[in-house]
């Protein structure tokens, strides 16, 4: 199934009668991606700059004043990189052991880090210089943020405590243990200073009031939490653990939002971009997907190449980081320059005709051609000449990278009545070529009819003479095996079928008792009662008579 | 009783053509000037201008089928026969019949032997008798007063004959040649004076000098027949082509035993026709192969203009060499310059190579349907295409390319199978079409596809949307889409026993935005519905489109199309067939559904779920009127019957209807209602489709339908200002005739229609809380309002003043609130409108036509007048 806007439609009074429409390889190409806002928002993000870093990258955290440098959280040392110079701007050093979650304050001023040795850290960015160290933590923190206010920090650790200092004093205000596991995530509310939330490795995220003194809210996430976020609102939570994400209401005691399953593996890190309006969540199996805030719906996902442990974007977001676990760091920002547009060729028929030319009445006046670019394969199938448009077809590009277009020079010819002569008279050579891309393209239920009716007609031409090439045979054999295979498939794909339509149907009639039971709709997913279809049903009886022939 | 009146009326009624008939049975010829081409259609000649391709006149007077056509040499006398030997000359330029001959009159009457055949009663009846069936095929007139030579085909012979007329058509010899039964079977050729005539059976080539008289026999030694032979027009040249695809050229045969020839060969499929240009440096030919080919007969060179759109019949080239017309199997006329491009189009009513070329399994639409917008028949056109086919002005709008693939030309050795149309249906706003195209070909796995395309407002076509290959497994038996207005919906059924519900996703986007907007609309498969395994058949929507029907072999079941819900089954014990065709009722027959069964008609009650009534009777057809409860139903035996679902009477019944073979059949609305006709006929007017691809239609007689494009000639036509008749050329003489002829007396035909009908419609309909300021309804409504007014003035002053009478009562209670205001604007809108109503039902054709093209014109200016 394909969606085509305008690539072939089109009014014959447009097109003139005489022109050769070239052959359609859209009915056999893969469907196309769905082409949404989303999608082209978030593949405007140009060519990544790799950083290589030392260890698994911890944290990400880009600063909220301009120029967003952002600080990568790195083994012993946390570093500050210029997303317009693309380099490294300043590097935080002085940690005896692994620094983890530095974060910038709201002003981009001061920076927070947590270390292995129980201790958080505060630098001033333009100077570098240490200004507090903050200890009382038996454990790593891993974790640390600025509440709202600007003058507390939130620090996360693996004491299982959670701690909120008070910047100007360097001495804890607040200490709480409720967790009975490490504490691996944190965050403070966007809006109220007093309010604080955290994740811990015993599955449960804890929201705490500082006015309270205690926690106020537990919420059981169901595996260990990797990331804690607050809405700008402040009024909803997200926790990220295991390969899921729930969505909480804080406001409302607590209340389960929206579940979302879009990962396999652990997701490791949760950022809000788009001012808001988009939710990201990044995981080890190497996806960033993008959900809209709005319906939790995933809009976009972005793929790497290793899995990703954390991620960070900058306001607008015009730049994304993505920090690996093998230390690499990938930095995108997005092109917003205007490409410079191509100046038009002039016509070339124009450029001897002078300027002031006019024409006069005893000049018959000739209009140029617009000359359509055509595909070689189209060419010769124009010109009827099916056997180069066969080998066209069969060259390694086309017939390994867009088997498309083969298919369609097929079918085409098929419908010619001209695949006997173009596939007669071949040698050994090119008729392996041409089994080999059968063998490898028939299981693909886009191509398998046409490739049926092409193997008919290749054991009409050769079957005579199979045995005279061993490595012919030897094809066709496998092929047999394939399709026997396929056979296989298809009867185990109707069994499936089968099954699902039972459930189905079973839940259709439980819930709606009063229906009759002798309906069997299957509201089937359109793609995949397609391919179900296309492949079952359809092709068993020519498979079965195939394998005859070739047995 | 009304019915039996209505029932006499009918029986008057007259079968019509209304569309279709050939404009390319025979060649058609140049003016002298290259301006003006004429074409045999039928009984009269057309002409059409070159420059434009618009219809300019008809001459008329023949009354048989013309034979072919002929501008005499030298003269301005466009020529004729008839297939009945009736010759008539027409001056060229005013239609105007010059001189009626006759050589040859049908023998009629039994008294007379009919072995005698040429001879005995000439002198009794001064004419010739000809065997019964026997008819004249092609004709040629030396010039003016000059010999006539006529070619007589007779039933029962394998061949052709040549008669010689001597200038006053009473004396006649027969030629020694046994013709082929083509059309291009002789050709004359020759400088004035000098002419020859060169002829073909399948193995000879005779040839004739005509003063001579003396006719020569040249064998051509090829196993294939010769089909057909041109000659040029000055010097002594024949080119004859042949069934293997050759053409020969002969030189020097009117003197020489063994005159040379040359052989040029490119056509695979026999040669259709060969046309020399006028130096004779080369020729053009034309086949099968939908390529016209032109060769340079010195350096053995050629050019091809390929894909010329269908097989090709006649070449010919005008005078000045400037233009090549071909006649196509299409039934269109291409005039192609000299540059190889096709320059203009004539062409009628399309026809379907398919069906002209009867092959086998040729597919065509299962029902023909009506384009909501334009009000056009939608059918199949070239292959592969629809032609949207305009009823009201009977001209072929434009034809749509559905498959997008190239027209395959038949092979020698192998039958090809082009992708056809099968279905296609309309949503009712006409903003989305969905069709279904079909390639069977036994040797190949079946190909289908099912397009849904979007019609664009602003480039005013339709844009694939959708393709999705396979819907079904197997072949799709009906489709349809969901009429009224809600969301679309569109039903597909196919051979694997399914029915499936497909639905339109996503919003939708201005054009321009199409490529980016976030959730670009595209048809999905809803949902697949089976019932007990059976069979699939036909589909159909009640007309409000609440209500989806199926046919499962014989049980008609009825669904919910935004659920797929099963509502019910329906099935009746005695009546087991399997159901070919379903309607649901319009109207006061929306609760019943008319069920086709092989030898039956059934029609359920919905509300009750219970049979109606049943009728044994076998019909081929059935069509609905979507404006009426009305039906017809065509039965085997092609007889009409006219039936309401309500009622087992039938309204109307015709016996044998027509000879054809009637393929389609639909009902197409009346531009306005016709209360003079018949109860049946007031709102839609029936047309058919019979095998021979004429559309016809039963009319009463005194309505003399001209299918016209144009007007026809205007001013003094000895003037030569044929030319300037274009529409644009029309207005300018409307202009200057108006300055001292009477103007017509336009204004009270203006008002076709109710005028305002929309804006007091959209006024009433709107809830008070909802509506703009007045201050923004006021002007357009006042305007419409206006409109009328002017038109009214000056004829109707009494009505009118009666109407001011009205208005000013009203008036006087003047501090009324808004809702009674309203009120009172309906109650004055009301009067004028039946007011003007009244005289248009007593309008005949004529004013129709001319008050639908006033209807036309824009009115904006009234709006800039307030």
């Amino acid at each position: 199934m394909y969606h085509n806007s305008d690539k072939c439609a089109s009014k014959a009074s447009k097109v003139s009668m005489a022109d050769f429409k070239p052959s359609n390889f859209n009915i056999y190409s893969k469907p196309q991606l769905k082409i949404t806002e989303d999608y082209l928002y978030w593949k405007k993000y140009g060519v990544p700059v790799i950083f290589k870093e030392f260890g698994p990258i911890d944290f990400i955290d880009f600063s909220p004043v301009e120029p967003y440098f952002f600080a990568v959280t790195c083994s012993v040392r946390v570093q500050l990189f210029n997303p317009l110079l693309k380099e490294a701007a300043k590097s935080f050093s002085r940690f005896g052991k692994a620094a983890h979650g530095a974060s910038f304050r709201s002003d981009g001023n001061l920076l927070c880090v947590g270390d292995d040795d129980s201790n958080v850290k505060l630098f001033d960015i333009n100077t570098k210089s240490l200004l507090r160290v903050f200890k009382g933590h038996s454990g790593a923190v891993h974790r640390n943020f600025f509440t709202a206010d600007k003058t507390h920090i939130a620090s996360f650790s693996d004491d299982k405590s959670v701690i909120l200092w008070d910047i100007p004093t360097e001495k804890p205000v607040f200490t709480f243990k409720e967790h009975n596991d490490y504490i691996r995530a944190g965050a403070t509310s966007p809006i109220s200073p007093d309010i604080v939330l955290s994740g811990s490795y015993d599955q449960t995220v804890k929201l705490y009031d500082l006015r309270l003194d205690k926690a106020i809210l537990s919420v059981d996430h169901g595996s260990p939490v990797e990331s804690v976020i607050f809405l700008p609102t402040g009024g909803i939570f997200i926790s990220a653990g295991g390969s899921q994400v729930k969505v909480w209401d804080a406001l409302a005691g607590g209340r389960l939002l929206a579940k979302l399953s879009q990962h396999h593996k652990t997701v490791t890190s949760l950022r809000v971009g788009s001012n808001g309006r988009r939710l990201m969540s990044a995981s080890l199996d190497r996806h960033v997907k993008i959900y809209d805030i709005a319906t939790y719906q995933v809009v976009h996902t972005l793929d790497y190449p290793s899995p990703v442990l954390s991620m960070g974007i900058s306001e607008h977001d015009d730049t994304l980081a993505v920090g690996f676990t093998d230390g690499l760091i990938s930095m995108s920002r997005r092109e917003t320059e205007a490409k410079p547009t191509k100046r038009e060729r002039k016509r070339a028929a124009f450029r001897s005709i002078p300027e002031d030319f006019r024409p006069t009445a005893v000049d018959v006046f000739v209009h140029e051609e617009d000359k359509k670019m055509m595909s070689k394969h189209d060419a010769f199938l124009r010109k009827f000449e099916y056997s180069k448009a066969v080998d066209s077809v069969m060259l390694a590009y086309i017939a390994n990278k867009k088997p498309a277009i083969a298919v369609a020079v097929f079918q085409e010819l098929i419908r010619r009545k001209g695949l006997h002569g173009a596939l007669a008279g071949r040698e050994t050579k090119s008729l392996i070529k041409i089994m080999r891309f059968i063998l490898r393209n028939i299981g693909d239920h886009r191509f398998m009819r046409v490739l049926l009716d092409v193997v008919d007609v290749l054991l009409d031409v050769y079957g005579d003479s199979v045995n005279q090439s061993p490595e012919i045979a030897l094809l066709l054999e496998k092929l047999m095996n394939r399709l026997k295979e396929e056979e296989r498939m298809t009867v185990n794909l109707i069994n499936l079928q089968g099954s699902i339509e039972m459930l189905v149907a079973g839940m259709e009639s439980a819930n709606h008792p009063q229906s009759q039971s002798t309906v069997d709709l299957i509201p089937l997913n359109e793609s995949t009662q397609f391919d179900v279809n296309s492949i079952a049903g359809s092709q068993e009886m020519s498979n079965k008579q195939l394998i005859k022939t070739l047995s | 009783m009304a019915n039996t009146e209505v029932r006499m009326n009918d029986n008057e009624l007259v079968l019509k053509r209304k569309g279709g008939g050939s404009i390319v049975s025979h060649p058609p010829v140049f003016s002298s000037d290259s301006e003006v081409i004429y074409i045999v259609w039928g009984n009269s000649v057309r002409s059409y201008s070159t420059q434009t391709g618009e219809f300019l006149q008809e001459y008329e007077g023949l009354t048989e089928r013309s034979a072919g056509v002929q501008l005499i040499r030298g003269t301005e006398t466009l020529a004729t026969c008839s297939r009945k030997g009736e010759i008539i000359f027409w001056s060229r330029k005013s239609a105007v019949v010059q001189e009626r001959k006759v050589t040859i009159r049908l023998f009629m009457p039994c008294s007379y032997s009919t072995s005698g055949l040429f001879l005995i009663s000439y002198e009794f009846l001064q004419d010739i008798i000809l065997p019964p069936g026997a008819i004249v095929t092609g004709f040629h007139i030396l010039r003016k007063e000059g010999d006539v030579f006529v070619v007589t085909q007779n039933s029962n012979k394998d061949h052709q004959s040549m008669l010689r007329f001597k200038p006053d058509c009473k004396t006649y010899q027969k030629l020694e040649m046994k013709l082929n039964k083509q059309i291009r079977c002789f050709a004359f050729g020759g400088e004035l004076g000098k002419e020859y005539l060169g002829g073909i059976s399948k193995q000879h080539l005779y040839v004739m000098k005509v003063k001579e008289g003396k006719v020569i026999r040249h064998t051509v030694g090829s196993e294939n027949g010769l089909v057909c032979v041109t000659a040029h027009p000055t010097e002594e040249i024949l080119a004859t082509g042949d069934h293997s695809g050759r053409i020969l050229i002969w030189r020097s045969f009117l003197d020489s035993k063994q005159p040379p020839k040359s052989i040029y060969h490119w056509h695979t499929l026999p040669v259709s026709d060969v046309c020399f240009s006028q130096e004779g440096s080369s020729m053009y030919s034309g086949g099968r192969e939908c390529v016209m080919v032109k060769w340079f007969l010195e350096y053995q060179e050629k050019k091809f203009l390929p894909r010329i759109g269908a097989p090709i019949r006649y070449v010919v080239v005008s005078p000045d060499n400037v233009f090549v017309a071909a006649c196509l199997d299409d039934n269109s006329i291409q005039l192609v310059n000299a540059q190889g491009k096709i320059k203009r189009v004539i062409q009628n009513f399309t026809w379907n190579a398919h069906i002209s070329e009867k092959l086998p399994d040729h597919t065509i639409l299962h029902k023909v349907r009506l384009d909501p917008r334009t009000n056009s028949l939608v059918m199949n056109g070239q292959p592969g295409h629809l032609q949207f086919f305009s009823m009201k002005s009977s001209k072929l709008l434009y034809n749509l390319d559905v498959v997008c693939q190239n027209y395959l030309t038949q092979e020698r050795n192998a039958v090809i199978y082009n992708t056809d149309v099968t279905h296609v249906a309309f949503t009712s706003n006409g903003n989305w079409m969905a069709t279904v195209e079909q390639r069977k070909d036994p040797e190949a796995s079946l190909e289908v596809r099912l397009k849904f395309w979007k019609y664009a407002e602003k480039t005013q076509n339709f844009y694939l949307n959708t393709c999705v290959e396979d819907p079904h497994f197997g072949e799709v038996k009906a489709l349809e889409m969901r009429p009224g207005s809600e969301d679309m919906l569109a039903v597909t059924s196919g051979a694997d026993s399914k029915i499936k519900i497909w639905y339109l996703f996503g919003m939708p986007s201005s054009l321009e935005k199409e490529s980016n907007s976030s959730s670009r609309e595209c048809w999905h498969c809803d949902a697949v519905c089976t019932y007990k395994d059976l069979p699939v058949g036909d589909v159909g929507f009640s007309f409000d489109g609440s209500i989806l029907g199926a046919v499962f072999s014989h049980s008609l079941t009825l669904w919910v199309p935004e659920t797929s819900d099963l509502k019910s089954s329906l099935s009746h014990p005695y009546f087991r067939e399997n159901i070919r065709q379903l309607q649901f009722g319009n109207g006061d027959c929306s609760h019943l559904v008319v069920c086709v069964m092989k030898t039956n008609v059934v029609v359920w009650n919905l509300l009750s779920l219970t049979v109606s009534w049943v009728v044994p009777i076998e019909l081929k057809l059935l069509a609905a009127d979507s404006l009426s409860s009305y039906m017809a139903g065509f039965t085997c035996d092609r007889d009409l019957i006219i039936f309401k679902p309500s009622d087992p009477q039938p309204v109307y019944t015709r016996k044998n209807i027509c000879p054809d073979t009637v393929l389609q059949a639909i009902f197409v609305p009346l531009s306005a209602n016709r209360s003079e006709l018949s109860n049946w006929q007031q709102k839609s007017q029936l047309y058919f489709l019979n095998q021979y691809q004429e559309l016809l239609a039963l009319e009463n007689p005194d309505e003399n339908f001209k299918e016209a494009a144009g007007s026809g000639l205007q001013g003094d036509p000895e003037e030569g200002r044929i030319l300037s008749l274009t529409p644009f050329g029309r207005m300018l003489a409307g202009v200057s005739q108006s300055t001292d002829v009477e103007p017509i007396e336009s204004s009270s035909f203006i008002s076709v229609g109710v005028p305002g009908e929309k804006e007091i419609k959209e006024f009433l309909s709107m809830p008070p809380h909802t509506m703009p300021p007045l201050r923004f309804i006021c002007n357009p409504l006042l305007a419409s309002l206006i409109r009328r007014t002017r038109k009214t003035e000056g004829k109707e002053d009494p009505e009118m003043d009666v109407d001011e009478d009205n208005d000013s009562g009203m008036e006087s209670e003047e501090n009324k609130d808004v809702l009674e205001e309203m009120e009172r604007m309906e109650i004055i809108d009301e009067k004028p409108v039946r007011k003007i109503y009244r005289p248009r039902i007593e309008s005949t054709p004529e004013l129709e036509k001319a008050l639908s093209g006033i209807l036309k014109e824009k009115t904006d200016w009234v709006s800039s007048l307030l």
